[in-house]
């Protein structure tokens, strides 16, 4: 077992932040910046010790790693598990880097309750990575639940001018869809207990509880209702633009860049393996979901006046390829999904660290008030441009792998899928561009413009990185896609079985080379976890879709 | 002819009825020190209390909560229910006894009498735990009663304090008829007061009893303990006394008193009666989702903190008569693990409340506005609290919950549960509103706020902690709940 001076390394990882927030608890509130300066250390040590967690992860191995299994709860069976496999390792790494880039992002925003701040945001980060890990399904309500109260403080105590209505717009909704979720935990739970004799939260061991479809699909609707909303899904969006917009600058990067993704999470984790039948069945519906969230998010970024707003709605776009790369069921929109949702956190990370940049110069974020600020912050603009690029998916970055692994995943599984999504990278590229060119181009038409200063080295040092990682995506996509592989494939083989209970174990094998077109038509489920895996996107030598082309 | 006092209290009663007699010694203390020039003669009077309170918890706890051994032939029994709501009651009244020593003025002439009330009014609430005889019930409840009446009208001069005191008498004089009325039909149709007795009739000679006398003698008794846990619709006069009593009263009058009317409930129908529970099913499933729908949408349009607490205690009442209605091992735990928490984190919020409210402020709302920054720990204490009410984790509050909605989806009472899950989202509304105003709203006008009190401190801290670490690790009070009920 990996350890970390003798801890186990999850442990450490997950606990880190919280540990470092008790502390810090304790600590008199006139030390003020010191604060933070204590709260960004401990982020980016709990940053750095999350390095072995990729570099000791196994290659070609769906089995979940560095597994921690302890007595938690004996009357409940709940039990203090957890692990990581491919789904969820490169989520944590996001939530881990993520967090010591927002604490720099608000080093001069803001300026009261630095102490409340910094403790909310660890404890935050701490929840965040919890849900990802958690292996148990107790443990990991107990996370999803925990990081409502320190978002619900971000932004309703350093929030903008109508924060209060979007911080409880979001506690409400989110509540609303995960206590839906807890009866079904509890439904799943107690049929387990009644099929094996044994009461357990245990993710693992409830995979295979045998239900009667009409209670399986409530089930389902339960749990996806929570991860819908959090994703958020059309029509479960509204609170997205609220929170966004009236969030400080480092909680729209954390609600953009990981807790958008618990929902993709969850339905990786837990919709698909509990519920493989109904999962089938639904794919449809929320494909459909997922293409009209596509497009209305785009068409509705394409209207919007206030920079953060569009960027707010172009999320639910981007997440609408997530959902439908995950319902798309097969390997390559599965993969997709998950480096898209990494993509997004990067991408559109950035994008609210921009924002908030060039709002604490202007404290405006209207287009209407800029124009031609390439000729004032040439820097910026580059930046800029770049994170921009990577939005909309240009090869060389990272956007681009997720989202053509998820066209293609889409493709394969219907081709009008396919189209219509790709019509949204089109308007992506649309309201990106026109966004861009409005505020960067042309002459300086306000005076104020004029004096703008450009970044300085803090906001540069917190941007590299977030290119570092882009560029790393882009261009050596295969360390991630690699490590991501072989757990859809355990997946997506689960579901399959599920799905057809009379065929042979042979067939679900994964890798067997018996790729038959006719027999994957023949299926209901296109039956690629017998294709080998996704050729690697920088080697793709041609863009089969023209949409990317159109764009730029 | 010489009177054989062994049949009147053998050592083995004496022994049941401990804790009562350490409470009365102390309650007799406190009245007679209150006569002696004492200095700091609020914080003595406070001390010898909390000492008795402490006593009768270590006597009681030695009860052990397995096991079942009648007293003074079947008035009381000494069974695991009994012991550990007992402990419930007396945690209950130990906070309320130290929050009361920081709230009352050290300048009230008849404190004394306040902790000796307080106490009196603990004995009632211990009789009412541990006896299996409608009389003795009624006893401990007139007990109880009493006590709360005159606790209620304290403030004898502040008209708020004795109009509360005057409607709690009135209703609760009317809740004590109907019950006695009931208990009057119960004896009537089965010829005992014993609740085993009656089980015992009731299935040897079953098709002998009239029905209507029964089921009519136990609506009654469930009306009169509806009205002293505040279910709707019986629920009219917890606000209005809840607003009028002096906080400390309220906050005493709020966890207690409930789980001493749960366990006659819990006795009665979920205990030896169970053989009628099919009959009820429908009933406290009925009651249980009107009260905690009421208590929580009224809840919400509360400006007044105290009347809020008051809604939202209705609302946790209401989830308790759900989970009552599961009528399995498993609910009964649930119900006993949910009272015992409800006390710490219910204590807490009160406890802060009557910190605050010493000097007539914060009762309403405005008054919370930015006390964040004006108090950072009693604000971080107060919204753990209400957390925790609210059912979030990692508070006490959700693993509670959680296992009372077990309960109930055990049973098969998933709409049931679907609703009270339903709830606890319009409950979050108006707990974290109170957070709103505390940490996101500045300060409409300039509010004196009173600092830290040793006595309300303690309670705030001591309930901190419970709430913090039920909430991740229930371990040995779930376990005791469970061995309670006779669960492994």
């Amino acid at each position: 077992m990996v350890t970390i001076f003798g801890i186990p390394l999850l442990t450490a990882v997950t606990w880190l932040p919280a540990l470092g927030a008790v502390v810090l608890l304790f600590l008199p509130k006139s030390l003020g910046k010191i604060h933070h300066y204590a709260a960004f250390a401990i982020s980016l040590a709990t940053a750095l010790i999350s390095i072995p967690v990729y570099t000791h992860f196994p290659l070609g191995t769906a089995s979940y790693q560095y597994v921690e299994d302890l007595a938690w709860i004996p009357t409940l069976g709940a039990r203090y598990h957890i692990g990581v496999d491919g789904i969820s390792l490169f989520l944590v790494l996001l939530t881990t880097f993520i967090t010591p880039l927002a604490l720099l992002s608000s080093w001069t925003s803001v300026e009261h309750r630095i102490k409340e701040y910094v403790i909310a945001l660890l404890v935050l980060e701490t929840a965040m990575i919890g849900v990802f890990v958690s292996l148990d399904l107790l443990l990991f309500y107990f996370f999803w639940e925990a990081m409502l109260i320190p978002m619900y403080l971000l932004i309703g105590i350093w929030g903008g001018a109508r924060r209060l209505y979007a911080t409880v717009k979001f506690v409400l909704y989110t509540m609303f869809g995960s206590v839906l979720m807890l009866v079904a935990i509890l439904v799943l739970v107690l049929q387990g207990y009644q099929h094996t004799g044994t009461l357990t939260f245990g993710l693992l061991e409830l995979m295979h509880t045998p239900l009667s479809p009409g209670a399986q699909a409530l089930m389902f609707s339960a749990f996806a209702l929570a991860f819908a909303i959090k994703v958020p899904m059309f029509p479960f969006h509204t609170w997205l633009p609220d929170a966004h917009v009236e969030a400080p600058t480092a909680g729209s990067v954390i609600l953009a860049g990981v807790l958008l993704k618990m929902g993709v999470f969850g339905f990786l984790r837990f919709c698909l393996p509990l519920f493989p039948a109904v999962a089938i069945k639904a794919a449809p519906i929320m494909v459909t979901l997922a293409l009209i969230g596509i497009v209305y998010g785009a068409l509705v970024s394409l209207m919007q006046k206030d920079v953060k707003k569009l960027v707010a709605y172009s999320s639910v776009s981007h997440l609408g390829f997530c959902v439908l790369g995950i319902f798309a069921l097969n390997m390559q929109g599965v993969t997709g999904s998950l480096v898209q949702a990494v993509n997004h956190g990067l991408s559109t990370g950035a994008l609210f660290l921009l924002i908030g940049m060039i709002y604490e110069r202007r404290h405006t974020r209207q287009i209407a008030d800029f124009g031609g600020l390439a000729h004032v912050l040439p820097v910026f603009a580059t930046f800029f441009m770049i994170t921009m690029l990577s939005s909309v998916g240009v090869p060389g970055l990272n956007g681009f792998v997720g989202e053509f692994l998820i066209l293609l995943g889409a493709f394969r599984a219907n081709w009008v899928w396919g189209t219509l999504a790709a019509t949204g990278v089109i308007l992506g590229a649309v309201y990106m561009l026109w966004m861009y060119q409005r505020v960067f181009y042309g002459q300086v038409t306000h005076e104020a413009n004029k004096k703008l200063r450009d970044l300085n080295l803090r906001e540069v040092l917190i941007l590299l990185p977030v290119f570092a990682g882009m560029v790393w995506i882009g261009v050596f996509s295969p360390a991630m896609t690699k490590r991501i592989e072989p757990s859809v494939e355990g997946l997506l083989a689960a579901v399959r079985s599920e799905q057809m209970p009379a065929a042979t174990v042979g067939q679900a094998e994964p890798g067997t080379p018996q790729a038959a077109p006719a027999e994957a038509a023949a299926t209901p489920l296109p039956a690629d976890a017998a294709t080998p895996p996704t050729p690697s996107e920088s080697a793709a030598p041609t863009d089969p879709h023209a949409a990317h082309e159109a764009g730029h | 002819m010489p009177i054989d006092f062994s049949q009147f209290a053998s050592a083995q009663d004496l022994h049941a009825i401990m804790p009562m007699i350490v409470l009365t010694v102390a309650g007799i203390v406190v009245l007679l020190a209150d006569l002696v020039k004492l200095p700091l003669r609020s914080g003595v009077l406070a001390t010898i209390a909390f000492a008795g309170i402490a006593a009768a918890v270590v006597l009681t706890f030695q009860m052990g909560f397995t096991g079942r051994q009648p007293a003074y032939s079947g008035m009381l029994v000494v069974d695991g229910v009994a012991v550990f709501l007992s402990l419930v009651v007396l945690v209950g009244t130990g906070l309320a006894v130290l929050l009361s020593a920081s709230y009352l003025p050290a300048t009230t002439s008849y404190l004394g009498e306040y902790y000796a009330l307080v106490l009196f009014a603990a004995i009632g609430m211990l009789i009412m735990v541990m006896s299996e005889d409608l009389m003795a019930i009624f006893l401990g409840l007139e007990i109880l009663s009493m006590a709360l009446y005159v606790l209620a009208g304290f403030f004898r001069t502040a008209r708020r304090s004795t109009e509360a005191a005057l409607k709690y008498f009135l209703l609760g004089a009317f809740a004590s008829g109907f019950l006695l009325f009931g208990i009057g039909l119960l004896y009537g149709a089965t010829g005992t007061t014993q609740v085993p007795m009656m089980q015992y009739v009731l299935q040897m000679y079953g098709q002998y009893v009239s029905p209507y006398l029964l089921l009519g003698g136990l609506g009654l008794i469930l009306i009169g303990m509806g009205f002293k846990a505040g279910v709707v619709p019986f629920h009219m006069w917890v606000p209005d006394v809840y607003e009028g009593a002096p906080s400390a009263v309220t906050a005493f009058m709020s966890a207690a008193p409930k789980a001493a009317a749960l366990a006659v409930v819990l006795r009665i129908f979920a205990g030896e009666l169970n053989m009628l529970a099919r009959n009820w099913v429908d009933v406290f499933l009925v009651l249980g989702v009107l009260t905690m729908t009421l208590g929580n949408l009224v809840a919400v349009a509360q400006d007044n903190m105290k009347r809020m607490l008051a809604y939202s205690g209705i609302a946790h009442i209401g989830y308790l008569f759900a989970g009552i209605a599961a009528f399995n091992g498993n609910s009964a735990s649930a119900v006993l693990y949910y009272l015992a928490v409800y006390s710490f984190m219910n204590m807490g919020a009160f406890a802060v409340l009557a910190m605050l409210n010493r000097r007539g402020r914060y009762e309403f709302l405005d008054d919370y506005a930015g006390l964040s920054s004006r108090q950072p720990v009693i604000a971080l204490a107060m919204t753990v609290f209400l957390v925790s009410l609210a059912g979030l984790p990692p508070t006490a509050g959700f693993l509670s919950k959680l296992y009372l909605f077990k309960a109930l989806i055990e049973s098969n009472q998933v709409p049931t549960a679907v609703l009270a899950m339903l709830n606890s989202v319009v409950s979050v509304y108006y707990y974290l509103r109170v957070v709103v105003y505390m940490y996101m709203k500045e300060p409409v006008s300039e509010v004196q706020t009173p600092g830290m009190a040793l006595g309300a401190g303690l309670a705030v801290a001591i309930s901190l902690v419970m709430v913090l670490v039920l909430g991740v690790h229930p371990g040995s009070v779930v376990e005791w709940a469970r061995m309670a009920v006779g669960m492994p």
